[in-house]
């Protein structure tokens, strides 16, 4: 973990950090795309969990929910994890000084633990449950766990400012 | 009396007081609200606007895409607007004199007035004419990711 510490330091450290850090109009711009990269990311799959958890557009089959949006919501993560990148490699070591950063990136990985027994275990038998409007429990509990970790996600991100 | 007068009243009002001498946490939840309700919002507009364009969910018609997105976008709206009337009045002259702030106003009335206008419209006929469905889409997006923007901005300056 210090070794982690050291690369934070090194990063917040370096021009690339201290520039963005610095910058009057690039460092809000990025922190803007982060937000509207959210629409995207976790604001989209929001409306698939909501799908799955049966409460929303039941009648539009889950699949062709998931199929459809699903490239959207992968090119809206790849522009919040590069934009987030970003925000570390300027904020590092002030990141890293409170709890609730260490407590985001945990839901985050909460969040991903929960996307793979998604993908791995529920998503192959699609097939038995796509076309009906409310999808079996272990289902619904998946969408409602995604919409849970990634609210979460969120929260914890906009209160780093109030809680450090 | 100017709009100057009536935010030093509404700030001295013991509302106005009460809110910005209470625990910076209950500020702290409104703007988690906030962000929360925005986000609801923006997913729904950002769904929409993807099947008026015709890049997703296009077995689907636009009038029942238009339909659920619009349930999303009043309860995501209607958390922004009353948690941001909150954290408003907590500072109004402050907030009132800041350049994104105003800005994000603007673009908050054009995208509400665009929507509950020319997009329902548009969007009601996107099948007969989808160009005007496309351009509803992109001019809706366009103002809504502008009021997320322009709100991100006013906490830097």
């Amino acid at each position: 973990m210090s070794g982690f510490y050291d690369f934070a330091q090194w990063l917040y450290d370096s021009p690339f950090g201290t520039a963005l850090r610095e910058s009057q109009y690039v460092f809000p711009l990025v922190e803007g795309t982060h937000l509207l990269g959210l629409a995207f990311s976790v604001g989209l799959l929001a409306l698939v969990d909501l799908r799955l958890a049966g409460v929303w557009l039941r009648d539009a089959p889950v699949q062709q929910v998931l199929s459809q949006l699903r490239p959207f919501i992968f090119a809206g993560f790849v522009v919040t994890f590069v934009t987030g990148s970003l925000l570390f490699s300027a904020l590092s070591i002030k990141l890293l000084a409170g709890p609730v950063f260490a407590v985001k990136l945990f839901f985050i990985l909460l969040a991903g633990i929960n996307f793979l027994w998604f993908e791995l275990g529920l998503a192959p038998h699609a097939a038995e449950w796509a076309n009906r409007s409310i999808p079996p429990l272990k289902v619904r509990i998946a969408g409602w766990t995604s919409l849970a970790l990634w609210s979460a996600v969120v929260v914890s991100g906009r209160l780093i400012p109030y809680l450090g | 009396m100017t709009i100057l007068t009536v935010l030093q009243w509404v700030q001295d009002t013991e509302f106005g007081i009460f809110l910005r001498k209470s625990n910076h946490l209950v500020g702290a939840s409104f703007q988690l609200v906030h962000i929360l309700g925005f986000l609801l919002l923006l997913a729904a507009v950002t769904l929409v606007d993807l099947r008026l364009l015709g890049v997703a969910l296009v077995k689907e018609t636009p009038a029942r895409i238009v339909g659920a997105g619009n349930k999303l976008l009043g309860i995501g709206l209607a958390a922004a607007v009353l948690s941001g009337t909150l954290i408003f009045l907590a500072g109004p002259v402050r907030y009132s004199s800041n350049e994104f702030f105003q800005l994000k106003m603007v673009l908050l009335i054009a995208a509400v007035l665009f929507q509950a206008s020319l997009f329902r419209v548009a969007s009601r006929h996107a099948v007969e004419r989808p160009v005007a469905g496309k351009l509803a889409a992109v001019v809706s997006l366009l103002l809504w990711f502008g009021v997320g923007i322009s709100g991100r901005g006013i906490g830097f300056i």
